[in-house]
């Protein structure tokens, strides 16, 4: 029976649902010995020592908080589940029989479509919702002090939005492809087809464009908005939950429900005659083989790079070679025959016109002026420079001098005659400039130095004690610092000390005090490091983005985090200071340490 | 009923049918003939709603049928390889029947299901070809529809299932004015019921007549002359074959059966005698004058 606005097609909901009601009563069962099967088998007295508060956090970290895989593992699944079942209920797009038997019976794509969508969503949904209420059962059942029917609904709704979104991608994928296999493979692509050109450009940029760096916004932006990445993070990540607004989520589910109809206006205009090849329609077949060579292109250009200039031969034809048969397989593959060299050819020649010429813009133009572009000063609200291997941190500075400095020393670098054709070679290490702008823009350029150069920029800049302390670790959480960790290594003599308690005060002051005196080029190239270190530090939970490593907490609610630090030779007062309190041993002479 | 009108698909760049039309009457039984790949399935998938052609139109009472659901609901397609839901039996796939087929008839369905005998508890897939084939009628003639599509039916009944379900379809093309679209390469079978042939080659419809005509409009004469007479028989118009075995000549001509006596006869034969042909040999005969041949090679 039909519903007179079409929309609705009995038959078709129930026989989907009919056909793969055994894959949604696995998908329940699943659920169900992940969470509350777990859950009932732990038992609450194994749970019965944890104080309130310590409760009221976990709450926090995982809405049932007596396993840390309830929700993670399950989230994982769930980000598999819409995969499946797009490939099993829109069949009728990508076998030629479903096809023809699909729409000869008196259903139109509409009905079709949202029919066994429903159908779908009936079999994803229902096993999540029944779960969610079993374990809202447990909860009033005398597990209410360990959760809350509000963290069932939590771990039900993340559940549904991962099946909601994901379920979109798939379909999507689904009405673009014309077989189950490409299906799968666009699946994955649609999370990470943009990412993955975005990087391949920013490979190819990072050879032939002087000062680029992939460390940009962009990429973290597309990382952010993918569903797949969201998705995995909500189930496994507290810190990620927290900052996952209600808002975002709407977007997210807005964005779906547009592909959702997207997909629907696709299917619409799509011919079953292309049910069983690559490409659903015609068009996308150049799309599909080009990108797929240009990726393949991009990759191997970046993996060979490094014999760019050693053995440009070599690297030339072994990137041609790769392009060539990518470009080749993807044809046999959308024609289905080895027999495509001589109608497709020109094809290859128009790719490799392109690329070439994508090349020479890459190498011979300073590209727009990105290549020669510093920002004026008076356009700067912050710059930092530091260096790419000594520095976690990104130390700006709104000091009017520095900055001056910061962009005479950029300048440097891109005089005329410094700006090389291609990025390659082996430099020692490389420098870092970036600039948050008062328009609100940052830039961001890296280039490769010899240790010479870059000390003489960071001797300099390190003058200033303020900047010193914003770059080196010892400065930055020492005045929370609870525990120190020391590892020496020298030879055969190995040894670990934990700085007493009360003696992790007076190291740091006295750390800090010799980092202080010395320049950048006496901290970071005075020789091997000859002791390594790690200060575990404090801190309060508000709000910032970092996650808890171990299970350490005090009642205040606070956590730990850890920063890792290397001390040379030069580090002659620390060193001293640990062999009078007794923390290096008096039968390895400190000489035969330092002399390393 | 059926109306095909000027209708043109391309596949890719291949043109599958080309501005072909044909137009099959109300209560008949249909048989659309032509060599492999000709476009027969093409044209049926168009009927059936399936495809949409790049030019033209496909008509069912004077609708549309691209989309229609409420058309669809009285066309009913047995495709060659007939579609079934893996996991369901055939009483589950009846109920999908009944609910998507308003006219679904579950007392047909009970009374055919003594004609059939399997089992509706089986699952279809665990069946043989041949009953398969069975339960796609079972189910499309319990369906009760105005359009039946039948793309090579019998292949896989046996003679007794065949007898008895040309003679269901026959009786509900004459108490329902059921019309049935058959396309088969059987044609000796497709003689015993169709009403009209359509004969299709390289995407175009060649000929399209009632089959009485058709049979009525290509004889087969054996003549036997006391001289050699090729020249003069090549020169008669609708000439379609000759062998000559000895001195007898076989001649197949196109025409009207009067007219072709009287040449005939005009070139004096000691022996001559006509002899209607078969629908087989009608569509050899034809297919042969468009070059589609059978070709003596030995290997």
């Amino acid at each position: 029976m039909t519903s007179k606005t079409s929309l609705f097609n009995k038959g078709v909901y129930k026989s989907t649902v009919k056909r793969y009601k055994w894959g949604s009563f696995l998908y329940f069962i699943i659920l169900f010995l992940l969470n509350g099967m777990s859950i009932l088998l732990s038992g609450k007295e194994r749970y019965a020592h944890l104080t309130d508060a310590q409760i009221a956090e976990r709450f926090i970290q995982n809405p049932l908080i007596l396993r840390g895989d309830h929700l993670g593992v399950s989230a994982i699944i769930s980000l598999f589940v819409p995969t499946v079942t797009a490939l099993l209920i829109l069949r009728f797009v990508h076998s030629k029989k479903s096809a023809v038997f699909n729409h000869s019976i008196p259903t139109s794509r509409k009905s079709n479509y949202f029919s066994s969508l429903l159908g779908a969503f009936t079999l994803m949904v229902i096993p999540v919702i029944i779960n969610g209420m079993i374990l809202a059962i447990i909860s009033l059942s005398g597990y209410g002090d360990y959760f809350t029917i509000n963290s069932c609904l939590i771990w039900t709704g993340i559940l549904l939005y991962i099946l909601f979104t994901m379920f979109a991608c798939a379909v999507f994928a689904s009405m673009i492809t014309g077989n189950s296999f490409a299906a799968v493979v666009l699946n994955v692509l649609v999370h990470c087809f943009v990412i993955s050109v975005a990087a391949g450009l920013s490979a190819f940029a990072s050879k032939f464009l002087y000062g680029y760096t992939s460390n940009n916004a962009i990429m973290d932006t597309l990382a952010e908005n993918n569903f797949f990445v969201i998705g995995a993070s909500l189930g496994n990540s507290q810190s990620f939950r927290e900052n996952f607004s209600p808002i975002t989520a709407m977007v997210h589910i807005g964005v779906s429900i547009v592909i959702y109809f997207v997909s629907y206006f696709m299917y619409k205009k799509r011919k079953l005659e292309n049910a069983e090849e690559i490409a659903g329609f015609e068009c996308l077949n150049s799309i599909f083989k080009y990108s797929v060579t240009f990726l393949a292109t991009v990759a191997a250009f970046g993996i060979l790079s490094y014999t760019l200039e050693d053995a440009p031969v070599y690297f030339v034809s072994t990137v041609t070679a790769v392009s060539i048969i990518t470009y080749f397989a993807s044809e046999m593959l959308l024609k289905k025959s080895f027999n495509v060299f001589k109608r497709s050819y020109k094809g290859y020649i128009g790719f490799a016109v392109a690329f070439l010429c994508m090349t020479a813009l890459f190498s011979h133009t300073t590209f727009f002026g990105y290549e020669t572009y510093v920002p004026k000063t008076e356009d700067i609200e912050s710059a930092s420079v530091f260096s790419y291997y000594y520095s976690d941190n990104e130390p700006f500075t709104t000091d009017s001098e520095l900055i001056k400095y910061v962009t005479d020393s950029h300048s440097e670098f891109v005089k005329d005659d410094n700006i090389p054709i291609t990025v390659s070679g082996y430099y020692e290490t490389r420098l870092q400039f970036k600039y948050k702008l008062k328009n609100g823009r940052e830039v961001h350029r890296i280039y490769r130095v010899n240790t010479e150069k870059q000390n003489r920029i960071m001797d300099v800049i390190y003058e200033n004690s303020d900047y010193k302390m914003k770059s080196e670790p010892v400065f930055k959480h020492g005045e929370s610092a609870y525990a120190i960790e020391l590892y020496v290594n020298y030879q055969q003599y190995s040894r670990n000390a934990k700085i007493k308690p009360e003696e992790v005060d007076e190291f740091i002051r006295v750390i800090q005090d010799e980092v202080l005196s010395l320049s950048f080029s006496e901290l970071h190239n005075g020789g091997n490091s000859v002791m390594n270190g790690y200060i575990d530090f404090t801190t309060t939970n508000s709000g910032q983005n970092h996650e808890a490593t171990a299970e350490y907490y005090d009642e205040d609610g606070k956590y730990y985090k850890r920063e890792h630090f290397t001390m040379n030779a030069n580090y002659k007062n620390t060193i001293n200071w640990l062999t009078q309190k007794g923390y290096i041993e008096a039968d390895v002479p400190l000489e035969k340490i330092i002399e390393r | 009923m059926i109306k095909v009108k000027n209708v043109t698909k391309f596949f890719d760049d291949f043109k599958v049918l080309s501005d072909i039309s044909l137009a099959i009457p109300k209560g008949v039984i249909y048989g659309l003939v032509g060599p492999n790949g000709a476009g027969k399935t093409t044209i049926i998938n168009h009927i059936n709603g399936v495809l949409k052609p790049d030019e033209g139109e496909i008509l069912i009472n004077g609708e549309m049928v691209y989309e229609n659901e409420k058309l669809k609901q009285k066309v009913l397609n047995i495709s060659d390889d007939w579609f079934y839901f893996s996991t369901f039996t055939i009483r589950q796939m009846a109920n999908f029947y009944r609910d998507i087929y308003p006219d679904f008839s579950c007392e047909r369905y009970e009374k055919l299901k003594d004609i059939f005998n399997i089992d509706e508890k089986k699952q279809i897939r665990k069946l043989s070809k041949g009953m398969k084939k069975q339960v796609a009628f079972w189910l499309s003639l319990s369906a009760m529809p105005d359009v039946l599509i039948l793309d090579e039916p019998l292949d896989g009944l046996d003679p007794v299932m065949r007898k008895q379900v040309l003679s269901l379809l026959i009786a509900d093309v004459s108490d329902r004015e059921l019309t049935v679209l058959v396309s088969s390469h059987n044609l000796r079978e497709l003689e015993d019921i169709c009403d009209w042939v359509g004969i299709i080659h390289n995407g175009h419809l060649i000929m399209e007549k009632p089959l009485d005509d058709l049979k009525g409009s290509v004889f087969k004469y054996q003549v036997a002359f006391r001289e050699d007479k090729d020249d003069a028989i090549d020169n008669i118009e609708g000439v379609l074959n000759v062998s000559k075995i000895g001195s007898v000549y076989n001649i197949i001509i196109r025409g009207d059966g009067d007219k072709t006596d009287e040449i005939i006869q005009s070139l004096s034969p000691i022996l001559c005698e006509r002899i209607s042909l078969t629908l087989e040999e009608v569509f050899i005969y034809e297919l042969g004058g468009l070059g589609y041949d059978f070709k003596n090679i030995i290997i």
